[in-house]
């Protein structure tokens, strides 16, 4: 087991368990969770002390009355759901330990989607992995993750197209990239549109490339083309620097809005926990 | 100004570093970037690279020369032109001689040593070397319009050329020039030694003359003869300069004479008899009239001459070359001065010239008086014929030499105005890093 999936990593992993669990739950509304949106049926799974930190409405209040103590109900998603993770495996994602953040997120996903009952497999723009079942076969699951092939750009479209095909229950896609490339992610958009899939696009960016780097000039290489640039960071050009950043991220915000897709943007340094909650929890684009 | 300084070299070692590092500073890092994208549209807006300096770099590197020069101790140039010092230097056995404890060419030394400190840089200084006679010698160099007498100290404000050296008594001969109010001039050749032939110039042109017990002859183009305004103290002679152009068109004569009454009060006798011999021959009788001049009145001033002191005082036309005892007393010459001489030995004291002279004048009018009215002595009656003089140009001296045209460094001081440009400097830097634009 690689140390990205070290031991601490796995106990959080339980932590997200449960809360996925509630998700599974039904809350409905906004903070419902993407894995019942489309006619999934949440079934009960079995009874668990409860422990501190679930939720009040989990509690199965007839038990209690019967057992006299507090039990909590656990839930699992439907068997025909499938997750599908399309990650950005590009040079892009080198930098700022975007790519590591980004197996982290994939590998947390998947696992709650297992342990929801859910069916996962992940993707890049160099091929795709076959559908994992159970819960039993994570472990396949990250090691398809770390085997799935890199590319010269975020092919995201291709990965979407290497994906295995499914049934006919609900299917939804996380995609995480950093989304430099804007054609290929509206592309991606529009064919999980077409095939009534659910989209969440990760959008992972690290602080450090939305603002200029310190010093008085810098030499930029492109991690994926190895073009270089010389810019001097005077005033002026930080300032258009932030203003083209800006313009960047409501762009692709605007795509996600313009295909219906849900945008959450995180931080290779964001908490895994808060970050897991944030795309199970996201709101769809209006 | 220098820069031999520690603290200037410094400052001076300090501006290229400054600089290195303001280009380290300034070179692009290199970054791995996700992607260009955003940087594309930076890159297309920004200005045409141009060469810029960093206001930092400015304030650093002004500060840093400018405490530097201010540790070199600049100056500023003013505009004064450079002098031109002729130094004729006695090289003679007679140097050896001892005199206040320390030979004469020890304190001829030290005397040009001296001399050297106190020129700037800019100054023009010639050394001649001479072992013979050094007013002589003085008369071949080139400035021959610059005529000086010899003194222990020499005084800068004085004309070009200064004989450094002071020669033993009786091995010299005492040069006076004076000017001619009759359309005439009288050069004397004094020596206290045995006659003998020297070289003078008269108009360019190089002749031997005979000194001895009293010598007439033409010496130079050009003279200088006391002034009263200039007397700066008793061991330096300020000079007026009088440019006599001579003409001489004839042979001179070597006069014998006795002058019996001259630098006597005017109520003493105004006729003097006078004994003229030509070429040491048999004398001739003569009357010099006029012997006017008043002690006291009439002193304007007090000359040494090698190993003999002359004092001018006021007289009038018609007196003539005191002789005493084979040696030049006194000698009147121009309308204007009368020139009184005598010898100088240990005990002369250059404040009391005047009346020792006139003591010797006295004695050699007693003795004359005793003597049967006639005193034994050579002086010259009338101007030699030959010699005929133009008027010439009495002007005070103004130090300029025709040749003295470069401009030299002053010494005003520019420190203190430097340090405090760097402070302002520096002041500006702190403000631009406190604040930066």
């Amino acid at each position: 087991m690689p140390a990205v999936f070290d031991e601490e990593f796995r106990r959080r992993l339980e932590v997200l368990k449960r809360l996925v669990a509630r998700a599974l739950a039904g809350r409905g509304g906004a903070g419902r969770s993407p894995l019942h949106e489309r006619g999934g049926r949440v079934e009960f799974a079995d009874h668990r002390p409860y422990a501190p930190g679930d939720e009040l409405t989990s509690i199965d209040w007839h038990a209690y009355a019967r057992l006299e103590s507090l039990v909590v109900k656990e839930f699992e998603a439907p068997r025909d759901s499938h997750l599908l993770l399309v990650l950005d495996r590009s040079p892009s994602m080198e930098p700022f330990g975007k790519g590591r953040a980004a197996l982290r997120l994939a590998a947390a996903l998947g696992w709650l989607a297992l342990a929801a009952g859910a069916r996962v497999a992940c993707a890049s723009g160099g091929g795709a992995s076959r559908w994992v079942a159970a819960v039993e076969r994570f472990g396949d699951l990250l090691d398809a993750l770390e085997r799935l092939p890199g590319g010269a750009g975020a092919d995201l479209p291709a990965a979407l197209e290497s994906a295995p095909p499914h049934g006919s229950g609900p299917r939804t896609c996380v995609l995480v990239s950093d989304l430099y490339e804007g054609a290929p992610f509206a592309q991606a958009l529009a064919a999980l549109k077409r095939r009534g899939a659910d989209g969440i696009a990760v959008q992972l960016l690290a602080p450090e490339e939305l603002r200029p780097p310190d010093g008085a000039a810098a030499r930029l290489t492109d991690a994926e083309s190895g073009e270089t640039i010389d810019v001097a960071l005077t005033p002026a050009a930080r300032e258009r620097f932030r203003r083209e950043a800006d313009a960047f991220l409501k762009e692709r915000a605007a795509i996600a809005v313009r295909h219906g897709a849900r945008l959450v943007r995180l931080a290779p340094a964001d908490d895994l926990v808060q970050a897991v909650e944030r795309v199970f929890l996201a709101e769809r684009a209006a | 100004m220098s820069f031999a300084v520690p603290l200037a070299l410094l400052g001076l070692a300090s501006v290229p570093i400054l600089v290195l590092l303001d280009r380290v500073r300034r070179r692009p890092r290199p970054l791995l970037w996700p992607s260009l994208l955003l940087w594309r549209a930076v890159a297309a807006a920004a200005e045409p690279r141009r060469r810029t300096v960093d206001p930092l770099l400015l304030y650093e590197c002004g500060a840093a020369a400018l405490l530097s020069l201010a540790a070199a101790g600049p100056g500023f140039a003013h505009a004064r032109e450079a002098r031109s010092v002729v130094v004729l230097i006695d090289d003679g056995p007679r140097t050896a001689a001892r005199r206040d404890g320390t030979t004469v060419g020890a304190a001829s030394r030290a005397e040009l040593a001296r001399l050297r400190a106190s020129l700037d840089p800019g100054d023009v200084v010639r050394e001649f070397r001479e072992a013979g006679d050094l007013r002589q010698a003085a008369a071949r160099l080139p400035d021959a319009d610059l005529r000086v007498v010899v003194s222990d100290r020499v005084g800068l404000d004085s004309p070009g050329l200064v004989v450094v050296g002071r020669a033993a008594t009786g091995t010299n001969v005492g040069i006076d020039a004076v000017e001619s109010g009759g359309g005439r001039v009288w050069f004397s050749l004094a020596c206290d030694g045995p006659p003998r032939e020297v070289s003078v110039r008269v108009g360019g042109e190089t002749r031997r003359v005979r000194t001895g017990e009293g010598v007439d002859a033409p010496f130079a183009e050009s003279i200088e003869v006391l002034d009263d305004d200039n007397y700066d103290g008793d061991d330096r002679v300020a000079l007026r300069r009088v440019d006599l152009p001579v003409r001489y068109d004839g042979e001179s004569r070597l006069v014998r004479a006795a002058l019996f009454r001259a630098g006597l009060p005017a109520h003493e006798a105004r006729e003097a008899s006078l004994v003229v011999a030509t070429g040491g021959g048999e004398p001739v009788e003569g009357t010099v009239r006029g012997a006017e001049c008043v002690p006291g009145a009439g002193i304007f001033e007090a000359l040494v001459l090698e190993d003999c002191a002359w004092r001018g005082v006021r007289a009038r036309p018609g007196d003539g070359l005191l002789m005493h005892r084979g040696r030049a007393l006194a000698a009147w010459l121009d309308a204007r001065t009368l020139w009184l001489g005598m010898p100088v030995d240990a005990e002369w004291d250059a404040h009391g010239t005047l009346a020792v002279m006139l003591e010797a004048a006295k004695r050699a009018r007693a003795e004359a008086e005793a003597g049967g009215g006639s005193l034994a002595g050579d002086a010259i009656a009338t101007p030699p014929p030959g010699f005929v003089a133009t008027a010439g140009v009495d002007r005070p001296w103004d130090g300029r030499l025709p040749e003295a045209r470069r401009r030299v460094e002053g010494r005003l001081p520019l420190r203190a105005l430097l340090a405090g440009a760097a402070v302002v400097v520096l002041a500006l830097y702190a403000r631009a890093i406190v604040r930066p634009a």
